[in-house]
């Protein structure tokens, strides 16, 4: 469900994408061939479903759920504390390219591997790094006083 | 930006490597990495949102909507199902019907127990498809579909063994339905109930 949410940017529709998820892999186990891990399966199940909710251009131009700043706005205390910078983080997370987030967000926040990844989204790894190196730099466009450490 | 701080954001370099490689940089770069580097760090502590309370009862009830899950013969035919437990049943098996074709010659066959035709019945006037899945026919929706009748009423007769005890579903246009006309219902382990039918 966290997966899906940070997919989407938005919590809710992560939680309806995940439990599609859930439905489509029950419908799909025959398609599991058991000579891999079910997890990374079950990853590819979930990712799928969120492209495939991108390709429906179901996403209408809104801010992201899991933006604390559209929500509220973060004052200057705040935004000097690491929570708050994973707040901010998480939200301009949500406000990125799909594509780009969806690089960012299985490297940087689930951790897979390029090559775990190139197998899940069928993405070349040389591709895969040109969009998470894009990520980093508009995260960092945005974030810019969150990180800089001066 | 250069490629050696692409690999050190992308994880290819670290520990001593990584630090003298920060401390060559001009000034300026340095910033930049340090502070892609903390972008890169936060982002791997990233809490994951709390589901809603709800979220596992409405995925269940998603899962249970969709068709029980069929292999294809083929996936069947490749996957591996030979285990080390697997087999030493198997070879259990195999003597114990040994040995029971041994103890049986001579005598004869032992008589069938005999079955009955219990009708299922389920009214769905606006359905497109019924079928039923239980324990008589290995949870397999297509092998017992039901036919519609008079009135949107859909029957289907099934042979079952007296004595025994039946759990069924029936599975209208993709989704679960259970029987409301069940004398009793068992927990289905999704949250739901099936049928059950005792002979």
């Amino acid at each position: 469900m966290a997966l899906c949410a940070r997919l989407t940017g938005e919590r809710g529709l992560g939680e309806e994408l995940a439990q599609e998820a859930l439905a489509r892999a029950f419908a799909g186990l025959g398609a599991w061939r058991g000579d891999g891990a079910f997890r990374s399966w079950l990853t590819r199940v979930a990712v799928n479903c969120c492209r495939d909710w991108q390709k429906a251009g179901a996403r209408a131009e809104r801010p992201s759920e899991l933006d604390p700043v559209a929500a509220g706005g973060l004052d200057p205390e705040q935004e000097a504390s690491g929570r708050e910078l994973g707040a901010a983080l998480a939200a301009a997370v949500g406000r990125l390219p799909p594509v780009s987030r969806e690089a960012f967000v299985l490297f940087h926040v689930e951790g897979l591997p390029y090559e775990e990844i190139r197998a899940l989204t069928g993405v070349s790894v040389s591709a895969l790094k040109v969009r998470v190196h894009r990520a980093r730099q508009r995260l960092l466009e945005e974030l810019g006083p969150l990180v800089s450490g001066e | 930006m250069r490629d050696e701080v692409r690999r050190l954001l992308d994880g290819e370099v670290g520990g001593d490597e990584a630090r003298a490689l920060l401390e060559r940089l001009p000034p300026a770069e340095r910033r930049e990495a340090e502070a892609l580097l903390r972008i890169a760090g936060a982002a791997a502590r990233l809490e994951p949102p709390a589901p809603s309370p709800d979220f596992a009862a409405r995925a269940m009830a998603r899962v249970r909507a969709r068709p029980p899950p069929r292999r294809s013969l083929w996936t069947w035919l490749r996957s591996p199902r030979v285990t080390p437990l697997g087999a030493l049943a198997g070879a259990f098996a195999g003597v114990l019907l040994a040995l029971g074709a041994v103890a049986s010659l001579g005598r004869a066959p032992a008589p069938r127990a005999p079955a009955v035709v219990a009708q299922l019945d389920l009214h769905a006037p606006l359905a497109r498809s019924v079928a039923v899945a239980g324990d008589f026919n290995g949870w397999r929706p297509e092998a017992t579909p039901l036919l519609r009748g008079e009135g949107g009423v859909w029957t289907v007769r099934v042979p079952l063994v007296p004595g025994r005890r039946y759990q069924y579903m029936f599975l209208v246009d993709g989704a679960w339905v259970s029987d409301p006309s069940a004398a009793a219902t068992a927990e289905d382990g999704f949250g739901g109930r099936n049928a059950v039918l005792e002979l």
